[in-house]
C-alpha cells in the first residue's frame, strides 16, 4: 500500500498542497482527480521524491519511501520527455537498465513492449522520427518497461487516440490484475469512472473527497431522486418543499432532498403537482461527485 | 542501484551516444587529418633547411668563383650549382628571370661584379665573397711563387669548433608547449560546452523528470562529466598520438622524448581541466532552459579560456615572467599554463603537484555547486534559473 499521510508543500506563499492524505492498495487503482493548478503534479512528484514535503509522509509496505523504493516506480511525468535522438530500443533498454534491469532482460522488456504497444518496426528509429502518438506510447512503454509494482501516470490518457486510450486502459487494468498499485491523474472523468475502483478529488491543494467510486455514489444516491410527472405546471420542481432541483441530463427532473426531511414527504408533493410516472434513486454520476467537490 | 551503476550506466549511454553521431565519426577523421599532416608538414619544412643555390658564371675568373662557392657550400647549409652565361647581358636576364639565384661576370678591372636577385640572402652573397677571396689569395699566392702544397695548405678552409649552450631541446619544447596549449583550450572548451549542451538537452526535452526519478541527480551529473571526459581524453590522446608519431616518423621532433613526456602532461592536465570545466559548464547549462540560452551562461567561462589560452601564448617564450607563474598557480588557468610551464622545463616538480591539488580542490568544489544547482533548477524548465534560486532548496 502507498499512502501519504498529512502532507504540506509551500511554494513561497502559496499553499501547494495542504494536509493531503491518500492511499492506494496494491491490485487496485486510484483515479486522482481535480482542476488545474490543484496540486495533483506536486503529489506525484511528493511521491517520486522529486519534490520534498515540507511536512507529512510517503510509506509503501508501511515504510518510509526511501531512494531505493522510489527508483522502482513506474513513472510518467506531465511534461513527457524522451532522449530525442536516442532510438526507441536503446532507449527503452537503457531505461529498464537504469531501474535494475540486467543487459539480457532489459532488451527482451524492450522487445516486449514495443511489440504490445505495435511499436515492433520502430525500434531502430529515432524518437523525435516518431509521430507525438507514438512518442506518448513509447513514454509509456518507459514507465512500464521495469514491471514495477507501484505505477504513477501524470495525465497518462491525454494525448492518445481512441486505439491508444483502449490500450492504455486494458495494459492498466493488467497491471493492477497482477497486483501492481497504479495512481493516475485525469481529466477525463467518465474514462476515470469506467477504469478506477477508488477516487480522490483535489482542488486548492486540499483532499475534498476520496473513496470508492461506487460507495461515493451510493452515498449520494438516498438523498436525490429523479421523478417524471405528467401534467405539472411548469417550474414546479423548483417549489417542493423540502427538496432542490438539481441540474441533470435525462428525462424527467432530479430532486436533492434536504437534510432531515422525509422522501415520503416529497413523493406526496409531487404527487400534488401531477401525474407521477416514473421515480427512482439517482446515483450521481463522478462528474456531479467532482463539480460538487470543486465548488465547494 | 549503487551510485557506481548508475554513473556508469549514465556515462556508457554518453558515450555510446556521442560515438553514434555522424558529425562526431567526421569531425575526429578531419582533425585526424589535419594533426598527421600538421606534424608532416613540420617534419618536411623542418628539414628543408638546406637550400639548393645556383650560380651563374661568366668567364674564367667567374667559373673558379662558382667552383669556389660549390666547395664551401655545405658547410653553410648550401648545395651550389655553377651554371656557365655566354655574357653578361644573359646573367643579368637568367638572375632578373629566377633561374639562376645569383651571377658573377667580369667587372670593372680585377674584381668581378656579383649580380643579386631581390631575395638572394645575406649568407648566399657571404659564401659567394668567401670564395671570391680565396681565389684571390691563392693567385696572389701562386704569382709570389709559393709551392702548391703550401699554397693549399695556407687557403684550406679552417673552422672553428661550435659548442651549443644551452637546452638544446629549447626550439622543440617551445614549439610542443605552444600547441599543447591549443590543444588544452580547444578540448576543454569543446567537452565543456558539450556538457552545457547535454544537460540543457535533458532538461528542454524534460527527459530530466524521467531520469531524476530512476537515477540521484549528482549520480546523473557525474555520469555525464565521466561519459564525455571519456570520449574527450580518447579523442585527444589519439590526436597527440597521431601528432607526435607522424611528428617522429617525419623528423619533425629533434627530441622525440621531451615530445612523449609532453604528450603525458597534456593528457593529464586535460584530465584536471576538464574536470573543473565541465562542472563549472554543467552548472551554466543547469541555470539555462534552452539552447539559446547557452550563450549567455556560458559565456564568463569561455572568457576564461580564452584568457588563459592568450597568456598561455605569452609562457611559450618567457615561461618564468609574474605572470606566467601566477597563472599557473590559479585554477582557472593553470590547465593550461602549468603543462606549458612543465614542458617547457620552467615548472619544479612540487609547483606542478601544488597547482594541480589547487585544480582538483577547486574541481571538487564546482562538483558540489552544478550538483546543487542541477537539482535546483532541472525542474524548472519554464524560463531561465538564476544561479541563486537554483542553489536554493528544490
Amino acid at each position: 500500500m502507498l499512502a501519504l499521510a498529512n502532507v504540506t508543500r509551500r511554494f513561497g506563499d502559496l499553499v501547494a498542497l495542504d494536509d493531503v492524505s491518500l492511499s492506494v492498495a496494491q491490485g487496485s487503482t486510484l483515479g486522482f482527480v481535480g482542476p488545474n493548478g490543484a496540486g495533483k503534479t506536486t503529489t506525484m512528484r511528493i511521491i517520486l521524491g522529486l519534490v520534498e514535503a515540507d511536512a507529512g509522509t510517503v510509506t509503501w509496505q508501511d515504510a518510509p519511501l526511501n531512494e531505493a523504493a522510489r527508483r522502482a516506480i513506474g513513472y510518467m511525468p506531465e511534461e513527457r520527455g524522451l532522449y530525442p535522438r536516442m532510438r526507441v530500443a536503446d532507449q527503452l533498454t537503457w531505461l529498464a537498465r537504469l531501474h535494475g534491469a540486467d543487459r539480457q532482460d532489459a532488451a527482451a522488456a524492450a522487445d516486449r513492449w514495443t511489440e504490445r504497444l505495435g511499436l515492433a518496426d520502430r525500434r531502430g528509429d529515432e524518437v523525435e522520427k516518431l509521430s507525438l502518438g507514438n512518442q506518448q506510447r513509447v513514454q509509456l512503454a518507459a514507465s512500464l518497461i521495469h514491471d514495477p509494482e507501484l505505477l504513477v501516470l501524470d495525465e497518462p490518457f491525454s494525448g492518445l487516440d481512441p486505439t491508444g486510450v483502449d490500450a492504455l486502459a486494458e495494459v492498466l487494468a493488467e497491471r493492477a490484475a497482477a497486483g501492481a498499485a497504479i495512481i493516475f491523474s485525469s481529466h477525463q472523468l467518465e474514462l476515470v469512472e469506467r477504469q478506477c475502483e477508488h477516487v480522490a478529488i483535489i482542488a486548492g491543494g486540499r483532499i475534498q473527497t476520496s473513496g470508492r467510486v461506487d460507495e461515493l455514489r451510493a452515498a449520494r444516491a438516498g438523498r436525490r431522486l429523479r421523478v417524471v410527472v405528467d401534467g405539472a405546471p411548469d417550474g414546479w420542481q423548483n417549489r417542493v418543499d423540502g427538496a432542490t432541483a438539481v441540474d441533470s441530463n435525462g428525462e424527467g427532473c432530479v430532486l436533492e432532498l434536504a437534510d432531515g426531511t422525509d422522501e415520503d414527504t416529497v413523493i406526496d408533493a409531487v404527487r400534488a403537482a401531477g401525474s407521477l410516472r416514473h421515480l427512482s434513486q439517482e446515483r450521481p454520476t463522478l462528474a456531479e461527485l467532482y463539480r460538487e467537490a470543486v465548488a465547494g | 542501484m549503487t551510485g557506481r551503476r548508475a554513473v556508469g550506466l549514465v556515462a556508457e549511454r554518453e558515450i555510446r551516444e556521442r560515438l553514434r553521431t555522424k558529425a562526431f565519426r567526421i569531425s575526429t577523421a578531419i582533425m585526424c587529418v589535419l594533426v598527421v599532416g600538421a606534424a608532416v608538414a613540420g617534419g618536411v619544412i623542418g628539414n628543408g633547411s638546406t637550400k639548393t643555390i645556383k650560380v651563374g658564371t661568366v668567364g674564367a675568373d667567374a667559373g673558379r668563383v662558382g667552383d669556389g662557392m660549390r666547395a664551401a657550400g655545405p658547410a653553410l647549409d648550401r648545395k651550389v650549382r655553377s651554371v656557365r652565361q655566354p655574357d653578361a647581358a644573359a646573367a643579368r636576364r637568367a638572375v632578373d628571370d629566377g633561374d639562376v639565384d645569383l651571377a658573377i661576370v667580369p667587372g670593372s678591372g680585377s674584381r668581378p661584379r656579383l649580380l643579386t636577385g631581390t631575395d638572394t640572402d645575406s649568407l648566399t652573397q657571404s659564401l659567394a665573397q668567401q670564395a671570391f677571396r680565396a681565389d684571390a689569395q691563392r693567385q696572389a699566392l701562386a704569382r709570389a711563387g709559393v709551392p702548391s702544397a703550401e699554397r693549399r695548405a695556407i687557403i684550406a678552409p679552417r673552422a672553428l669548433q661550435v659548442t651549443e649552450v644551452g637546452d638544446s631541446d629549447r626550439d622543440t619544447r617551445r614549439g610542443i608547449a605552444f600547441v599543447g596549449a591549443l590543444l588544452l583550450y580547444l578540448a576543454i572548451l569543446t567537452y565543456g560546452l558539450t556538457v552545457a549542451s547535454g544537460v540543457v538537452e535533458e532538461k528542454s526535452s524534460r527527459v530530466v523528470e524521467v531520469l531524476q526519478a530512476a537515477v540521484a541527480p549528482r549520480h546523473l551529473l557525474l555520469g555525464k562529466v565521466v561519459g564525455l571526459g571519456l570520449v574527450g581524453l580518447a579523442q585527444l590522446a589519439l590526436f597527440v598520438a597521431l601528432g607526435v608519431g607522424a611528428g617522429i616518423a617525419s623528423g619533425a621532433f629533434d627530441a622525440p622524448g621531451v615530445a612523449v613526456g609532453a604528450a603525458a602532461i597534456t593528457a593529464l592536465w586535460f584530465l584536471l581541466g576538464y574536470l573543473l570545466y565541465s562542472c563549472a559548464y554543467a552548472t551554466a547549462g543547469a541555470i539555462s532552459a534552452r539552447q539559446e540560452d547557452l550563450q549567455s551562461t556560458t559565456a564568463p567561462l569561455t572568457i576564461l579560456l580564452v584568457v588563459a589560452y592568450l597568456v598561455s601564448t605569452g609562457t611559450a617564450s618567457s615561461p618564468d615572467s609574474t605572470l606566467s607563474v601566477v597563472a599557473s598557480f590559479l585554477p582557472p588557468f593553470a590547465p593550461i599554463i602549468m603543462p606549458a610551464r612543465a614542458i617547457l622545463g620552467a615548472a619544479a616538480w612540487w609547483e606542478v603537484v601544488v597547482s594541480a591539488v589547487l585544480t582538483l580542490l577547486t574541481a571538487a568544489l564546482l562538483l558540489r555547486v552544478a550538483d546543487l544547482a542541477y537539482r535546483g533548477a532541472s525542474l524548472k524548465v519554464r524560463g531561465r534559473t538564476g544561479l541563486r534560486a537554483a542553489l536554493g532548496r528544490s
